[in-house]
């Protein structure tokens, strides 16, 4: 049974494509047996639980006779319990710096703990990018952790606070701009209200051909060049574009426990290795 | 040049393979295999000369190596694969090779490597899954050949195919499960998660699943456990090729 709703599932979740429409009568099932987000569900949680319950009984109770086996159904029950112990009570979030910023980690936390008021600030985001100038190749936040330290982070380069894991996961470029009108200046990105004395300016996007922004007062459109005054609306606009500056996207995971599912997948590969090469699986 | 020297090895297995059925001496067939594999092993090197990493990251380079691996299997462990059924093992290769020249150029095309692909546990992960792909691939063949010839698992030929299937499908019970591990750490390397419920790590589960109940069969009769083999490979076929073209995940790397 899990097999089978695990497979359907697969087609079944919203990030597949495949979704039942609701009209259709098959809908109630789907919703009924949650497979439209079976990873997520109770119903994937009971079944895995069902056959934890299982290998384990088997184990102590004689069900299985190989010593060998036994260890291997162990350490098997072993890893799909810390797993669900992982999924229930670790706590996962993410954490985006832009450059320049400073963030305190305990702010992020369910439960803040003073050894983990931290801050942490993204001194700069180094990218390199493939010949093709597209894809990204490599990129890392140089990070300092507790005003003192210096750490990078990369992909596949994790950082440790306390008994959580820092991980590169990807990054946005955001252009600034400097919003300069009638002596009063404010810094936005695109599509950002710039409010000045509640006439609100939003800068559209950008004309290639005409060599200028597109600026939106009072929902008309202007063609504003870079760095020149201009006088729009009654207003005396300048924009100055800035560097872009880069935000780290950081995921966050708590650990706790995980450093023994190394261990039990290790020990289970392991038993199973002696099975394959020396025993026949029963 | 890596067109040429594919279409060359093609050529040498396609000689192998008629050498074969026409039951020319064996050793001058295996000089053209072992030609064969040294062309395609040039093929694999020239790409990831090119690629700048080894070819375990498209579809394409994917079927390069697992047609190679399986090719290698043919000499390396020549006794364990008798010469009736090393033409469908060479014909399963061509049929590779084949796909392999004749897809879409876009799918040849060398790709940048992700950040994320880029570490040491690539190099563990894909292989073992690969391994465990050819064994399985060789367990299928033997099922096939079990059920075809509707062969009797008392008689010394139907305990003979059982017992090779019976070998390969603990070969790739094994590498799979490898495959599934490393690739779990690996994804806790990446991303912070050992396990996200991928639509490819499902799959990869079930396949792991799907074999296990060979292992657990109350009453493992050869019928039954050629039936689940090739079950089992169909849920590899899908995991191999239907999860990247039908449904979207981390593991979309086409």
């Amino acid at each position: 049974m899990l097999v089978i709703a695990l497979a359907v599932s697969t087609f079944l979740s919203p990030e597949a494509g495949w979704g039942v429409p609701l009209t259709q009568p098959i809908s109630q099932i789907v919703r009924a047996l949650s497979l439209d987000h079976f990873p997520n569900s109770w119903l994937n949680v009971v079944l895995w639980l069902v056959l934890i319950t299982g290998m384990l009984a088997a184990v102590f109770l004689k069900g299985i006779k190989g010593f060998a086996q036994k260890w291997l159904h162990f350490w098997l029950a072993a890893v799909f319990l810390l797993i669900f112990y992982d999924k229930a009570f670790n706590q996962r979030f993410v954490i985006s710096i832009q450059e320049g910023q400073e963030v305190n980690f305990a702010q992020f936390l369910k439960k803040p703990k003073p050894e983990y008021n931290i801050p942490l600030r993204l001194l700069d985001f180094d990218i390199k990018i493939h010949p093709d100038g597209k894809t990204a190749a490599s990129y890392a936040s140089r990070l300092v952790v507790n005003q003192t330290d210096t750490a990078i982070l990369a992909v596949n380069h994790p950082l440790s606070i306390g008994k959580y894991r820092l991980y590169q996961s990807a990054f946005r470029k955001d252009y600034l701009f400097e919003v300069i009108c009638d002596g009063d200046t404010i810094f936005s990105p695109f599509n950002g209200a710039c409010n000045f004395n509640q006439q609100e300016i939003f800068l559209r996007g950008v004309d290639t051909l005409a060599q200028a922004l597109t600026v939106e007062i009072d929902r008309n459109e202007y063609k504003i060049p870079p760095g020149e005054v201009c006088n729009v609306a009654g207003r005396q606009i300048k924009i100055n574009p800035q560097s872009p500056k880069y935000t780290s996207i950081i995921e966050v995971a708590e650990v706790t426990g995980l450093k023994f599912l190394a261990f039990f997948s290790l020990m289970y590969l392991g038993v199973l290795t002696y099975i394959i090469l020396w025993k026949k699986i029963r | 040049m890596e067109q040429p020297l594919l279409i060359g090895a093609l050529i040498l297995y396609t000689i192998a393979f008629v050498s074969l059925i026409t039951k020319v001496k064996d050793q001058i067939c295996s000089v053209v295999i072992w030609l064969a594999i040294l062309t395609h092993l040039a093929v694999l090197i020239w790409r990831s000369l090119a690629a700048g990493h080894p070819p375990f990251t498209s579809l394409y380079e994917t079927i390069l190596l697992l047609s190679f691996l399986l090719a290698f299997r043919l000499v390396i462990w020549r006794r364990q694969i008798e010469s009736r059924y090393r033409w469908i093992v060479l014909l399963i290769i061509m049929g590779m090779i084949i796909g392999a020249l004749i897809i879409p150029i876009s799918y040849k095309t060398i790709q940048p490597l992700m950040p994320a692909l880029n570490s040491f546990w690539m190099y563990l992960h894909v292989p073992a899954y690969f391994f465990g792909y050819m064994a399985l691939v060789l367990a299928v063949i033997y099922a096939l050949v079990f059920l075809v010839q509707n062969k009797n698992e008392s008689s010394s030929d139907g305990m003979t195919l059982l017992r090779k299937m019976d070998n390969e499908v603990r070969i790739a019970f094994l590498f799979l499960n490898i495959g599934l591990v490393t690739g779990a750490f690996w994804g806790y390397q990446s991303w912070g998660n050992y396990w996200s419920w991928d639509v490819k790590e499902v799959w990869a589960l079930l396949n792991i699943l799907v074999l296990a109940f060979y292992f657990h069969l109350l009453k493992p009769r050869g019928v039954k456990k050629a039936v689940i083999v090739i079950i089992a490979f169909l849920t590899v076929i899908f995991t191999y090729f239907g999860v990247s073209f039908l449904l979207k995940g981390l593991h979309s790397y086409l």
